[in-house]
C-alpha cells in the first residue's frame, strides 16, 4: 500500500503560503499529530515559498523558481523534505529533475547560489504529508482517541499531488489516487465514489485573483457530483482545493457539505480541540459534523 | 502541406517546451483535450491545438489563448506519450510576460507577486483575499473575523506565518531575485 521510501522521521516541514493565508490552523493539525506520533520534525522558519503558485499562475520565472527553491534544497541540508501543499510538492520535485537533467539551468543556478553563500545540494528527497500520514497509519490509529464510524466521506486529491509525477502516488493510481481514502477509512469513515472525483477543483492560481468564473464553472459539475454521494465530509488533500470546495459552495451550490482537510479529521481523532486547529475559520460551518463525530464544536 | 516542426526563428530556448511538454511527440489523439477543465469551459481552447500549433511554430497565435490554462495537469496525466500542455503552456506565458505580450490584469498579478516574494518570502498572502464579499453572506459572516483568529492561533497577522522569515534570509532571497528575475532589481 506504502513505499518504504517513505521516510519515518526527521522531516524538513515545508510551509504553504496558500494554507498559511487561508487555513492557518491546517498547518497547526499537521504538527499536532506529528507531535502525538512522536515523529521528529524541523520547523525552519528560513525557507521561503516555493513560488508554485506564482509559477504556475505563469508570472514567476522558472529560473527564479529554481533559484529560490535550491536554496530551500539548501537548507533542508540532506533532510526529507515533506510538504503541506501538492503544489510545492509537484514544483520542489520538478525544481529537482530539472537542476538534475539540465547542466545549463543548474550551472546558471549554482553560480547564483555562490553569489549568496550557498552550495547547490540536490540530496534531499521530497514528500506530501499524506504520504507520510499514511506510512505512519498504525501509530495514528494507534493513539487515536475517536473512532468515525458510520461518516461517509468523499475524498478529492490534489491535481498537482497525483496529475505531475503520476507515477509517484502512494496509494491507487493517477485516475484513482487512495492516499485519502486509506487514511479516512482507517479512522472508520466509509468513502463514497463520485464521477468528477478526478476533476480539477478549479483552482487555477491566476484565475483565483483575477477570473472566478473559471472556478465556478468547474466546481458547478464537481458539487452536483458530489451532491449524488450524498456524504457527510469532503477530505482534501491541498490546501487551495480546500479553499475552492468550501468557500464557493454557498453560492455555487449551497450543499452544507464541510470540507476538511485530512490532516484536521486526523488531528481531530487523535484528540484536538477544534477551536485550536482553526476550524472556525472554516467558511462551511463544521459544528454539525463535529457533533455527527462525537467531538461536539468546542470553544467559541 | 508539408510540416515543419520547429520553426528556428520562432524558438523559445525553454527546457519545458525542448523535453517536457513533448509537442514534437504529440500524435493528435485528443486525450488532453477529452479530460481539459478549461476545454470543456472554453469554446476557444484547446490543449490538442495547442501542441499542433507548436509543431507548426504558429506561436504567436496562441498569445490570446495562454491564461485559459488553469494548471491542473489533467493532459500530462492522460497523455499516452508522456507529454505535458501544461509545462509547455508556463513557458509560453513566461515568454509573453517578457516580451510585454500578457494582459496587463497578469502583468498587475506579476508585480503583486513579486513585491509579496520581495518583502516576505511568500508568493500570496491573507491580505490577497480581498474578494470575500463575493463568497455570500454567510460566508462573510464567518471569515470576516479571521484576521483575528490567525492571532488566536499563533500566526502574524499579516504574513502567511506564524514567524516571518528573518531578515538575513530574506537578504538572500531578494539577492536571488534581484538576479533571476527580468528586469534585475526592484525600484519600487
Amino acid at each position: 500500500m506504502i513505499s518504504a521510501a517513505i521516510p519515518q522521521d526527521q522531516y524538513y516541514l515545508f510551509k504553504s503560503c496558500i494554507m498559511c493565508s487561508m487555513y492557518p490552523g491546517i498547518e497547526k493539525s499537521i504538527r499536532f499529530v506529528l507531535d502525538r506520533i512522536g515523529a521528529g520534525y524541523t520547523d525552519d522558519p528560513e525557507h521561503s515559498s516555493c513560488t508554485g503558485f506564482g509559477y504556475h499562475a505563469g508570472v514567476v520565472p522558472l529560473r527564479a523558481n529554481l533559484a529560490l527553491n535550491a536554496r530551500n534544497f539548501s537548507l533542508a541540508s540532506g533532510r526529507s523534505i515533506v510538504c503541506t501543499c501538492p503544489t510545492s510538492y509537484g514544483n520542489l520535485k520538478e525544481c529537482k529533475e530539472i537542476l538534475s537533467k539540465d547542466s545549463d539551468q543548474a550551472e546558471y543556478v549554482a553560480g547564483a547560489m555562490e553569489k549568496i553563500g550557498r552550495k547547490m545540494d540536490l540530496s534531499p528527497s521530497i514528500h506530501h504529508i499524506s504520504d507520510v500520514f499514511l506510512a505512519k497509519l498504525d501509530d495514528i490509529t494507534a493513539k487515536a482517541l475517536y473512532r468515525f464510524d458510520g461518516i461517509s466521506a468523499v475524498t478529492h486529491h490534489g491535481c498537482h499531488y497525483s496529475k505531475i509525477f503520476y507515477r509517484d502516488v502512494a496509494s491507487g493510481t493517477h485516475e484513482k489516487p487512495e492516499v485519502l481514502d486509506d487514511i479516512a477509512k482507517a479512522l472508520g469513515c466509509s468513502v463514497a465514489d463520485y464521477g468528477e472525483r478526478s476533476l480539477c477543483c478549479g483552482m487555477g492560481f491566476h484565475y483565483t485573483m483575477l477570473d472566478r468564473e473559471y472556478p465556478r464553472s468547474i466546481l458547478k459539475r464537481k458539487f452536483a457530483s458530489i451532491q449524488e454521494a450524498s456524504p457527510d465530509v469532503i477530505i482534501t488533500q491541498c490546501p487551495g482545493c480546500t479553499f475552492n470546495l468550501d468557500y464557493y459552495q454557498e453560492t455555487v451550490s449551497p450543499l452544507d457539505i464541510p470540507v476538511l482537510y485530512f490532516s484536521e479529521l486526523v488531528a481531530l481523532a487523535l484528540g484536538a480541540d477544534p477551536y485550536d486547529i482553526g476550524l472556525d475559520m472554516h467558511a462551511v460551518p463544521v459544528e454539525p459534523l463535529l457533533e455527527k463525530l462525537g467531538i461536539g464544536g468546542g470553544r467559541q | 502541406m508539408r510540416i515543419t516542426l520547429k520553426e528556428p526563428r520562432q524558438a523559445i530556448k525553454d527546457v519545458r517546451l525542448d523535453s517536457t511538454s513533448g509537442y514534437e511527440k504529440c500524435m493528435q489523439c485528443g486525450r488532453c483535450t477529452a479530460s481539459c477543465p478549461a476545454a470543456f469551459t472554453y469554446d476557444d481552447y484547446r490543449p490538442r491545438d495547442i501542441m499542433r500549433d507548436l509543431q507548426l511554430g504558429n506561436r504567436d497565435s496562441l498569445t490570446s489563448i495562454l491564461w485559459r490554462c488553469g494548471q491542473c495537469y489533467s493532459c500530462a496525466a492522460r497523455c499516452p506519450r508522456n507529454n505535458s500542455v501544461g509545462a509547455g503552456i508556463l513557458a509560453l506565458r513566461e515568454a509573453a510576460l517578457a516580451s510585454g505580450k500578457a494582459p496587463a490584469s497578469v502583468k498587475n498579478m506579476a508585480a503583486v507577486i513579486r513585491k509579496n516574494l520581495y518583502d516576505r518570502g511568500e508568493t500570496f498572502l491573507p491580505k490577497d483575499l480581498t474578494f470575500l464579499g463575493e463568497f455570500g453572506p454567510r460566508t462573510v459572516s464567518r471569515c470576516k473575523d479571521n484576521p483575528d483568529k490567525r492571532e488566536r492561533l499563533g500566526f502574524d497577522r499579516d504574513d502567511a506565518r506564524a514567524r516571518p522569515i528573518p531578515e538575513h534570509a530574506m537578504g538572500e532571497i531578494r539577492a536571488l531575485l534581484d538576479m533571476t528575475w527580468p528586469g534585475g532589481k526592484r525600484h519600487d
